[in-house]
């Protein structure tokens, strides 16, 4: 049997960290992005409470801030929303690859 | 300051510039030419009084000057400093200017148009501008005043030039940038190098002994500040902003162009080239004469074809500094007196053929040889006058063209031999620049005056009473340097010995 | 005596002063009267030809020569000298000169009477003067050379007076570009020169270039040793000469300069500015090889020829004695190619009279004919105006060698070229083609039927008039110097073949034809082609331009407009990078993190081995 250490949940992190990122520059729907967002958020949150755990609860702000990451994710997710919801008002798409306002 | 003359000659073009952008001269044309020429005038009087007073047997530096503000230097921390001081090639320098700088403002009124304000205070903050370069003995504030020139000079090519403004004026900033960061370049590596060798920071090119530098680093250094004063004077590859600039810019900042600014990338050649890395200068003197000849061959070519007046003007100009160049490479009293001698002949005569030019734009409506002809049948007095200015232009003896062209090309004569070339044989060809400059002058003379009328010109007058003056002091200028250039040359042969460090040649 | 000698100085700066009182004339309108400034202008060449008249009787009596130096100019290295210098030759050539210019200004009095640009001619014409005196009281060959190119531009100023014309403009500026051809040559000789006598002569040494120095002894040892570098600068400054007084190869611009007024034709292109060529010549002599002579003697004789041979068969008036003025030269050049000094100074006096007294004689021509110079439609003139015939006849006369002063001077030159026979041959060719062009104008002019052209039978001028007499009073004067007892053989021959000549030029000019070979009579009529040689040299020359200037067109113009072009091509695939979309910042900010994290973590690696 194996052990799980800290290793296995740093891992775990890192993929769910690589696949959200991933998801965020290719995805051609923008709330496909934000599903990656919270795909990221949540391995950071693993990545705190990993370490926390497994170093015998010394740093304890880890678990606290865990939550504030939950608790900005959430708002993040509700604004980003709504900057969505004018985009498809004036596009009637939210293809990300029509969004190009920021050139020149 | 104890010592406050040269700031007061460099300075007050700088104060009366922003003084007539009060709005008491808005609409006031004749008031606001009146208060400009009167001042050009009197700053020109007091040039030629502290020329009068200034002691020619000293070769060193006179009317040391260092501004102070609040009892300490401009940029107290990097040790430079902005200080003023004079020698001689600066003095002749500073009253060619003063009186360059009052023949065409007083050109200006007929052929400026619009916008006086504007004008004079941008011609009276360059006139502050290129004083500056010649007086300032420290390198930043050097280069400060070699930037100076460029904003006013930008604006006065934008606003007032005829047809092809935008390119024209670009084209002259980007040359004259591309120039500038090398004289950058080469300043930081000789003030760095001052800093390793020294401990103390200091910029005052007077103080700066570079003999000891490393040969590779001389040969860079040396490089960079040859290309850099190259642009402006302009040495064949870089030439190609001056006959658009020259030609599309209006007749009075034509003149100031040909006759003053060249003469700044000329006297930074002599101040940094010649002066403080004299034996890298010997060591280049090959190249410097090869690219002379280059210069006065390939512009007399170019200037044969040309059918726009001030082209011909522009290119003749280029042929000048070209013969100035080939004096400088001889490396003798006779060809460095010379060379100056040039310079200041040079401005006189290119004045003298602005103006002619100008005269015929104001009058005709173009500049284009093909279209103008027969106008001395209606304007016999304005070709009288213009004989002299176009005789001295092909160099015929009793003007000043004739003394600074024999000495000059009889000083490169007497350089030294080396081994890539030889010495004479290009001196010789160099000097068929006289067949094909009376080629041109004789093309731009005759385009203008001779053969029938036509019928478009048949009813211009002769030239008024101010042209018809100014016309006279140019022309008596250039035959009085003619006949005795004793005046400037006795002073000059010395002065060369001692600050080139030039060895006797027999 | 030794008054007018001190005071040579006034010969030459008299003219300037009264330059300057007629422009300020004209620049403050003071006064309109052409009176006014011929009396100046007369006034001051008279008073140059009584000192010259006395500086010349003081100097031959005395046998001197004198010097007198200023300092004008001193650079590091050398010095340059204004100077006068006084000796027999300048003494005669300076007579010379005062005579010829004021028989001139009488005469241009009645010609230019009736143009309004009178005052301007004569500022030119004082100016010419002061000019031509200075050349010829110098002491050194610079000051010459000052002098030189300043009778150039008087030269060309007048030349240049009749400037609303289409073809005087062409021909004005190609007679200033030959002649700019032969200063540059000048010029390079002089250097050559100050360099040559500074390296190799003691350095406080300064008379170098001074002619009263140039029989020197040291210049002789110099010669022998350097005769490579002497024969360099010699040749450049012959060259000059040559140009200057219109030997063959450069004979073109005499031609071109007969567009100006005929005062001026006879003042400056035949009797004093192509005499300047001589001078120099004569100065310089002693220090030419041999070898150089030979060159001098031969482009002489190649000249006299070939400019008579073409000569012959033009019809233009003015062409025609304007090809003659050169060979004639030619054979004062041989003259002085054979070192017979004596006899090429008489001859080129005898010669500048006649010639003058020629062209004099033509300007009275073509005022009765109204400007045209075209010897075919003339004819019979003898009847209506008997005097020009008889002046014509007295200046044909001279220049064949037949009878006045040319009869003495042409003997004295065979004489002196008598012991080559080949030079001789060519002498008395040149001499029996003179005649017959001389005498063919003259019955075509003068005899024969009287044309349909009408002529301005109006009385010559009275100026116009007593300057020729004068002129002619010069000519006729030393044929009667001449001695009987110096008759001999040579004499007699060259007489009985101008005598021929002159009954071939009756027979041609009643028949109008050459009785020589076709080809030869179309060459000499085109002017043995030269004119084509120097338009074609002269396309090739602005095809030459025209392809160098092309170089500036295309680079360097463009040199901007490429920088530009790679600049904005070079920003526009760089701007490709910015299109606005989100991901692609944020791929690139995490692609940028990533090697910042690899660089850190492979130097901490690195750095610390492990």
């Amino acid at each position: 049997m194996l052990e799980i250490t800290l290793f296995h949940y740093l891992i775990l992190a890192l993929f769910l960290f690589t696949v959200g990122l991933t998801g965020i520059v290719i995805s051609k729907n923008i709330i496909k992005t934000l599903i990656c967002v919270e795909i990221v958020m949540s391995a950071i949150n693993i990545n705190f409470i990993a370490f926390t755990s497994y170093k015998n609860y010394m740093f304890l702000s880890g678990m606290i801030f865990a939550l504030f990451v939950t608790a900005i994710s959430a708002l993040q997710t509700a604004v980003g929303l709504l900057l969505i919801y004018f985009i498809y008002k004036n596009k009637d798409k939210v293809v990300s690859e029509e969004i190009e306002e920021l050139k020149e | 300051m104890q010592n406050s003359i040269l700031p007061i000659l460099i300075f007050s073009p700088l104060v009366m510039a922003l003084f007539i952008l009060n709005p008491l001269y808005k609409n006031e044309d004749k008031r606001l030419h009146k208060s400009v020429r009167i001042f050009s005038l009197l700053h020109f009087i007091y040039t030629v009084v502290l020329f009068v007073f200034f002691d020619f047997t000293n070769t060193g530096t006179e009317y040391e000057t260092v501004i102070k503000i609040f009892n300490s230097d401009w940029i107290n921390t990097l040790g430079i400093k902005a200080g003023f001081n004079v020698d001689i090639l600066s003095m002749i320098m500073i009253i060619l200017t003063a009186f360059i700088f009052l023949i065409s403002i007083f050109l200006s009124q007929e052929t400026v148009k619009k916008n006086y304000q504007l004008y004079f205070s941008l011609i009276l903050i360059l006139e502050s501008a290129i004083l500056g370069i010649f007086c300032a003995s420290d390198m930043f504030f050097f280069l400060f005043f070699w930037e100076m020139e460029l904003i006013p000079l930008y604006i006065l090519l934008l606003k007032w030039g005829s047809s092809n403004k935008q390119k024209t004026a670009a084209k002259f900033i980007l040359y004259t940038f591309f120039g500038s960061i090398f004289i950058l370049l080469g300043f930081l590596i000789v003030y760095l190098y001052n800093f390793i060798n020294t401990g103390y920071l200091c910029a005052d090119f007077c103080n700066i002994d570079i003999s000891a530098m490393n040969e590779k680093l001389k040969y860079i250094t040396f490089l960079f500040l040859f290309i850099g004063f190259g642009v402006k004077i302009p040495v064949v590859p870089f030439h190609s902003w001056l006959p658009d600039a020259h030609s599309q810019a209006v007749t009075p900042v034509s003149i100031i162009l040909s006759s003053v600014m060249l003469k700044t990338g000329a006297y930074g050649i002599l101040k940094f080239n010649a002066e403080m890395f004299n034996d890298t200068f010997i060591k280049f003197l090959p190249v410097i004469m090869l690219i002379a000849m280059i210069n006065i061959l390939y512009a007399s070519c170019c200037a044969i074809v040309q059918k726009d007046l001030k082209r011909i003007i522009a290119y003749s100009g280029i042929i000048h500094m070209g013969v100035f160049l080939i004096a400088i490479s001889s490396y003798n009293a006779t060809g460095f007196s010379g060379g100056i001698f040039q310079l200041v002949s040079h401005a006189l005569i290119s004045a003298g053929l602005f103006i002619i030019a100008g005269i015929i734009y104001i009058k005709c409506g173009t500049k284009n040889i093909l279209r103008l002809s027969g106008l001395g049948e209606k304007m016999p007095v304005f070709m009288f006058l213009a004989i002299p200015v176009i005789l001295a232009a092909v160099s015929v003896p009793l003007t000043s063209g004739f003394v600074s062209e024999f000495l000059c090309f009889m000083g490169a004569f007497w350089a030294e031999p080396n081994e890539f070339y030889n010495v004479k044989a290009i001196v010789i060809i160099a000097l068929i620049s006289m067949i094909l400059s009376s080629i041109y002058i004789l093309k731009f003379f005759h385009g203008i005056f001779f053969s029938k009328i036509l019928e478009k010109y048949k009813k211009i007058k002769d030239i008024n009473i101010y042209q018809k003056t100014m016309l006279i002091i140019l022309s008596l200028y250039i035959i009085y340097f003619g006949i005795f250039p004793g005046t400037i040359l006795d002073v000059l042969s010395e002065y060369s010995i001692i600050t080139f460090n030039l060895e006797g040649v027999f | 005596m030794e008054f007018y000698a001190d005071n040579i100085l006034l010969i030459v700066f008299l003219p300037v002063w009264v330059c300057l009182i007629i422009i300020s004339g004209i620049i403050f309108k003071i006064t309109e009267s052409k009176k006014l400034t011929l009396l100046l202008t007369l006034l001051s060449t008279f008073t140059g030809l009584i000192f010259s008249l006395n500086i010349l009787n003081y100097v031959k009596t005395n046998n001197l020569v004198l010097e007198k130096n200023f300092l004008w100019l001193s650079t590091g290295e050398i010095n340059l000298y204004f100077g006068v210098l006084t000796d027999s030759t300048s003494a005669i050539f300076i007579v010379l000169l005062m005579l010829i210019s004021f028989i001139v200004q009488l005469y241009s009095y009645g010609y230019m009477k009736d143009k309004d640009d009178f005052r301007k001619y004569y500022v030119y014409l004082n100016f010419f003067n002061f000019a031509m005196s200075g050349l010829i009281i110098s002491t050194n060959i610079f000051q010459t050379y000052i002098f030189w190119e300043l009778v150039g531009v008087a030269s060309y100023l007048l030349i240049a007076f009749y400037y609303r014309r289409e073809d005087v403009s062409k021909a004005a500026k190609r007679v200033f570009i030959i002649n700019r051809i032969g200063d540059f040559a000048f010029l390079s000789g002089i250097i050559i020169f100050i360099w040559f006598s500074l390296t190799y002569l003691n350095r406080t040494n300064l008379d170098i270039l001074m002619y009263t120095s140039a029989d020197n002894t040291v210049n002789s040892i110099l010669k022998s040793a350097y005769i490579n570098v002497y024969n360099v600068f010699c040749f450049l400054i012959l060259i000059g000469c040559f140009v200057k007084s219109a030997q063959f190869p450069f004979n073109l611009w005499l031609t071109d300069a007969m567009k100006a007024p005929s005062p001026v034709s006879a003042l400056i292109h035949s009797a004093t500015m192509v005499c300047a060529g001589i001078y120099v010549t004569i100065r310089i002599l002693p220090l030419l090889s041999q070898e150089l002579l030979n060159l001098i003697l031969i482009t002489g004789i190649v000249t006299a020829v070939l400019c008579s041979f073409i000569a012959a068969s033009q019809t233009n008036i003015k062409k025609m004695l304007a090809y003659s003025t050169s060979s004639q030269l030619g054979l004062i050049f041989a003259a002085v190619g054979v070192q017979a000094i004596s006899a090429a100074v008489i001859y080129l006096v005898i010669h500048s009279f006649t010639k003058a007294l020629l062209f004099l004689c033509a300007g009275n021509i073509e005022k009765k004919y109204n400007s045209i110079q075209d010897m075919d439609v003339m004819g019979g003139l003898r009847k209506q105006s008997f005097y020009d015939a008889l002046y014509w006849l007295v200046g044909a006369l001279s220049l064949s060698g037949l009878f006045f002063g040319g009869f003495t001077s042409k003997e004295i030159l065979i004489n002196t070229v008598s012991s080559n026979p080949a030079v001789l041959f060519f002498v008395l060719l040149t001499s029996y083609i003179s005649t017959y062009y001389i005498f063919k104008a003259y019955f075509r002019i003068f005899e024969g039927d009287k044309t349909i052209l009408g002529i301005d039978i109006q009385k010559s001028e009275k100026t116009m008039s007593a300057s020729i007499i004068i002129l002619c009073v010069f000519v006729i004067i030393p044929g009667f110097i001449f001695k009987l007892s110096r008759l001999n053989l040579l004499c007699l021959l060259a007489v009985t073949i101008c005598l021929l000549a002159v009954v071939h030029a009756y027979i041609s000019s009643k028949t109008s034809k050459m009785y020589i070979p076709c080809i030869l009579q179309n060459l000499s009529y085109k002017e043995l082609y030269l004119p084509k040689v120097y338009d074609f040299i002269e396309s090739i020359f602005s095809k030459a331009f025209i392809f160098i200037a092309l170089i500036e067109q295309v680079i360097f113009e463009n040199i901007v407009k490429c920088i530009n072009f790679i600049i904005r091509s070079v920003s526009k695939i760089i701007s490709k990078l910015q299109n606005g979309n989100i991901q692609t910042y944020i791929s690139y900010s995490i692609f940028s993190t990533g090697l910042i994290l690899f660089a850190l973590i492979f130097t901490y690696y690195v750095t610390e081995g492990v």
